[in-house]
């Protein structure tokens, strides 16, 4: 899970140009959105979308009730992953 | 070619600039640092075709669009994000018009002026070269580029301008670095195949 985790730290960094930013500087379990939490916004939520359903295969409904729990933080996001991931087509 | 410096915006808007937008802002901010409710005229040629090119690409490999760069992409994108920045709530302008989209750009942003000359205007011209697949016919020397202009009614340089049936060939020069000739030695004019843009500084 601690693997899924930086993976997952990585690909918020990598999608989301944040070049000044290191996978330890964001916590596990901070509100990736708002301006309380992490700062992310509302195409920051959809740019990650694309990321996820591209490296982790994720089918990710445009509108789905859950999907504000499941973006919370990157806990949620692992959770998310490692519970929903399809199986790679070779 | 490095990025222009625009250290004054925070962090988390200018990861989103794009090389065009750092260039409108870092002339822009150069002008109008002080004055937070200039009117902005913004004029480019191509605009952020670098970036819609690369959606266009994206979409014909049937790869799913980036909302960060769509959401960037228009032509007000830069003028839009300095109002936001500047929290500037007066009138902004975008104008694209070919190869004299700096020449009618200054034509507006002048007008606005005349029209209310206690409120400045800020004008802004950025362009860079087209992608090469567009094929389009550009001055040779053709680079990336933005030019600011602060106009108020009681600056010291003034320009007259006119325009008339094309006399001399076409100009091989951007039609902004011929107005700077302008602003340096008095007199500048650039042609393209139909009509002769005339600059004379005046004080």
């Amino acid at each position: 899970m601690d693997m899924l985790k930086l993976e997952i730290k990585r690909l918020i960094i990598a999608a989301l140009d944040l070049e000044d930013t290191k996978p330890e500087d964001i916590e596990d379990d901070i509100a990736l959105f708002g301006d309380e939490g992490f700062g992310l916004d509302s195409i920051d939520a959809l740019e990650l979308g694309i990321a996820l359903r591209k490296k982790f295969n994720l089918q990710i409904e445009a509108n789905g009730a859950g999907n504000r729990e499941h973006f919370r933080s990157v806990n949620s996001l692992a959770l998310f992953v490692s519970t929903h991931t399809q199986p790679q087509l070779a | 070619m490095p990025l222009a410096n625009v250290a004054f915006v925070e962090p988390m808007l200018k990861r989103r600039l794009s090389s065009l937008a750092r260039m409108v802002l870092c002339v822009a901010y150069d002008c109008v640092r002080a004055i937070p409710n200039a009117r902005i005229v913004f004029a480019s040629r191509h605009g952020e075709l670098v970036r819609t090119t690369t959606m266009l690409e994206c979409l014909a490999a049937k790869e799913e669009l980036s909302p960060t760069l769509f959401s960037m992409s228009v032509l007000n994108a830069s003028a839009g994000l300095l109002s936001i920045l500047q929290k500037n709530t007066a009138p902004s302008t975008a104008i694209s018009a070919g190869g004299s989209s700096f020449g009618y750009g200054l034509l507006e942003a002048c007008l606005q002026l005349a029209e209310k000359p206690e409120q400045p205007v800020l004008f802004v011209y950025a362009d860079e070269p087209a992608p090469t697949l567009y094929e389009v016919s550009e001055p040779p020397d053709k680079r990336a580029h933005a030019l600011g202009l602060l106009l108020e009614s009681s600056a010291e340089t003034r320009i007259a301008w006119s325009l008339a049936a094309r006399t001399d060939a076409p100009s091989q020069e951007d039609q902004s670095q011929v107005f700077l000739r302008c602003l340096e030695q008095g007199e500048a004019d650039w042609s393209d195949s139909r009509r002769t843009w005339h600059w004379l500084r005046e004080a």
